[in-house]
């Protein structure tokens, strides 16, 4: 492989791979029945700690362990309205991405002001990064299919009254749900720092928590077409930096479109008609 | 030996007090009946046995000593299952996954394991299903089956059963009859919930009975009869039976001619001042033919020529289709009419002036209330009323458009006595007043009692029956695909 398509393959693992890590933490969330539209909010928590960290320490483990905790915490706030004061999960979702944008905006200005403009974070191993997805990944699928825990996961999911009369701690198995979306979603976040970008900016996210949802949604909540699809969504992110590099005659919009527009497709023809979980996203009381 | 004892028990939702004095007696390996009328506390009490709510006051004794029951969890601990009125198993999982959830035993349990030790119970009970085969393709019978094999996998010495035979056919009711019996046998307490006098009388040991959240009566079956039942129940006598409306058949209503659909094959003539009772297990096709009267489902083949559309409609499934549980009664009713303004005059007295629309709507409500006899008021959610004040609710919102023909579908299902009988007097009622009735049940008692003539539906198609007078066995035979003869 010469070093060109090697730096291609490079360009397509770290785009896809913040995505891979978020979307299955939303995969666990929505399993549980809760949708959690704030991973964009959490991912951007995630990037945020991860550099502030990762400056101050310079260790990338610290870094990666503090982002998992600031979206931990993060989504702890979620889990707060939503299971135990029972309320509406779209609204605290939307509601995490907005506090997140502006808690990390105003701190980032405030530490920013007294470093070095040039100063970066340090980077991490892409492929220990990518060995812990894959991990994870293969994780997820082994706890879902054939453990106790993942069909009470799923039970909880597809009707949270049948699983309470069975003795299922609904809350409790919602609570895990959420708090393991929001570690994914750090992780997520310091892989956006700690290998793709060396730097925090603020928004950085930039709409991928976003595309995380809409790799559950369209992977037909299995993990295999998820990554499959974040795969195509970093392919063509980077053949549409290569094309843009290449100076063709189209405008820059419509290659900026081509990820979100193949992803899309690609998911589409992929997936048989799936089910999401029955009861996502409604409330529990009991 | 005494199992549980509930002493009373006292609990209220808000405004309503669900129990007052509620006392249960339980003895180890007994079939215990609990009886009442709909909104009696049944329910609540064996959920408060189940851990599903947590009493006010009152005192649970497990064996004699004094337990608290803190969740269903809990209560499985303990031994104590509850099978309830509606399905509680996960429709999307298959029949395995369902049996296994909150089974303790085996942390990983690989699909093709879970599906042998499945296997294994459901021989155990003599429930021969494959495993691998959805929940929601299952009959309701075969759910609630499924639901009791799972309580007793549970390792629980207490069954708690609610209406358990509301759902079933006459032959399913029979075979989970049998099953309790052996389940007695080998020692296992069973809190038994329902509506149906002989179920109880062929098969309980003793009776409680419950009435406006207090204890009424407590003590053996042996001592009792059907009628001094019937009669503790409801504090008075019971009433005679019902008889067919007292009009003759007139003009034609309804004509199905050779009308064909999955499952269906079938001829019939409703004419005006009768009501035809259509007997027949469940699974005969009921279901097909609920969905093309409705207009749900076109039929393959076929004419369907109806004198005086619409059709009013008491859906089989009254949760599903009959109300928005959700709604209030004046939303309910004023729904049901939004598509045909023209032919109803709820709608023209409730919507004719804009801006007064709400007064309108509940003044039109307050008479469909009165007129039905239904308890509760005009701004209550329907989904608070009782299952029978639901189903007057159907009742009102079918006829609020005035319809010549009215398809009842098992119209009695899981009510009560009291409103048993008021609802077949409304289907008397809207004969003898011109209407054509048309009854599909389950229930071949009620199909004897008030219909003018009986009809048989066995693998979609009908079997008619000639004699004035025929017999229980003759339909019987019929509804389990005999001749008849």
């Amino acid at each position: 492989m010469d070093g060109l398509s090697l730096a291609f393959l490079i360009t397509v693992l770290r785009v896809a791979l913040p995505l891979g890590y978020a979307a299955l933490g939303e995969l666990v969330a929505e399993r549980a029945g809760v949708l959690n539209i704030g991973v964009e909010g959490m991912m951007l928590v995630g990037a945020f700690a991860a550099y502030h960290i990762g400056v101050a320490t310079d260790s990338v483990l610290i870094a990666m362990v503090f982002a998992i905790l600031a979206s931990v915490l993060l989504s702890a706030c979620f889990a707060f309205f939503v299971i135990v004061r029972v309320a509406d999960p779209i609204v605290c979702g939307a509601a995490l991405n907005i506090l997140a944008l502006g808690v990390t905006g105003t701190l980032h200005r405030t530490l920013a002001g007294r470093m070095n403009a040039a100063t970066v974070a340090p980077q991490a191993d892409g492929m220990m990064l990518i060995l812990i997805f894959a991990l994870v990944a293969i994780g997820i699928v082994v706890l879902l299919r054939t453990t106790r825990a993942g069909l009470t996961l799923r039970a909880v999911g597809e009707s949270a009254q049948a699983a309470y009369a069975q003795g299922i701690p609904v809350k409790k198995v919602r609570w895990n749900g959420i708090l393991f979306g929001g570690a994914m979603a750090g992780l997520a976040g310091a892989s956006l720092v700690l290998w793709v970008s060396d730097t925090f900016v603020e928004g950085m996210t930039n709409g991928r928590g976003f595309v995380a949802l809409v790799l559950v949604l369209f992977g037909g909540y299995r993990v295999g077409r998820m990554t499959v699809g974040a795969l195509v969504f970093g392919l063509a992110t980077a053949l549409q930096f290569r094309l843009q590099a290449l100076g063709f005659e189209i405008p820059y919009d419509l290659l900026l479109m081509l990820p979100y527009v193949l992803t899309l497709a690609v998911l589409v023809f992929l997936g048989d008609r799936v089910k999401g979980p029955a009861d996502l996203a409604r409330p529990f009381y009991g | 030996m005494q199992h549980v004892e509930l002493r009373n028990i006292e609990k209220r939702f808000g405004s309503t007090h669900a129990l007052r004095s509620a006392n249960l007696e339980l003895r180890r390996g007994e079939i215990h009946a609990l009886l009442g009328e709909n909104g009696a506390g049944k329910t609540s009490l064996v959920r408060v046995l189940f851990g599903m709510i947590q009493p006010d006051a009152g005192e649970i004794l497990l064996d004699g000593m004094p337990a608290q029951i803190e969740s269903p969890a809990d209560a499985l601990d303990k031994g104590i299952a509850l099978v309830h009125q509606h399905s509680l198993l996960v429709p999307a999982f298959t029949v395995a996954e369902n049996l296994l959830l909150g089974d303790r035993d085996a942390f990983f349990l690989s699909p093709s394991k879970r599906d042998q030790r499945a296997a294994d119970w459901l021989e155990r009970y003599g429930f021969y299903l494959d495993p691998k085969t959805r929940v929601e393709t299952l009959s309701v019978a075969k759910q609630q089956r499924l639901m009791i094999v799972r309580a007793l996998s549970r390792q629980v010495n207490l069954l708690i059963l609610d209406e358990p035979t509301a759902v079933l056919a006459p032959s399913e009711v029979e075979e989970l009859m049998r099953l309790l019996d052996r389940l007695r046998g080998e020692g296992m307490s069973v809190v038994f919930i329902s509506h149906k006098m002989e179920e109880i009388s062929s098969l309980c040991d003793r009776v409680t009975l419950l009435r406006g959240g207090e204890t009424v009566l407590s003590q053996p079956l042996a001592d009792l009869n059907v009628r001094d039942l019937a009669q503790a129940l409801l504090g008075t006598d019971p009433p005679p039976p019902l008889q067919p409306p007292r009009s003759t058949p007139g003009e034609l209503a309804l004509r199905l001619d050779d009308l064909r659909a999955p499952g269906l094959q079938l001829s019939l003539e409703l004419r005006r001042g009768e009501i035809l009772g259509i007997a027949g297990i469940d699974g005969n096709g009921q279901d097909v033919l609920e969905e093309i009267l409705a207009g749900l489902c076109v039929p393959e083949k076929g004419r369907l020529e109806l004198a005086a559309p619409p059709v009013g409609i008491l859906p089989g499934d009254r949760e599903r289709s009959g109300f928005i549980a959700e709604l209030s009664l004046a939303e309910n009713l004023a729904l049901s009419h939004a598509a045909e303004p023209h032919n109803s005059p709820l709608y023209r007295s409730a919507l004719g002036m804009h801006w007064l629309l709400s007064q309108k709507l509940e003044r039109a409500t307050r008479a469909a209330i009165t007129r039905h006899q239904i308890k509760g008021s005009a701004r209550d959610l329907a989904g608070d009323l009782s299952g029978g004040n639901q189903q007057k609710l159907c009742v009102a919102r079918a006829l609020g458009s005035n319809p010549q023909v009215l398809v009842a579908i098992n119209p009695t299902r899981g009510l009560d006595l009291k409103s048993t009988r008021e609802l077949r007097n409304e289907l008397r009622a809207h004969a003898e007043a011109g209407g054509a009735v048309l009854l599909i049940s389950t229930d071949l008692d009620e199909v004897l009692e008030i219909s003018t003539r009986v009809e048989v539906l066995f693998r979609g198609a009908l079997s008619p029956l000639d004699s004035a007078e025929p017999s229980r066995e003759r339909i019987g035979a019929l509804m389990l695909g005999g001749t008849g003869s």
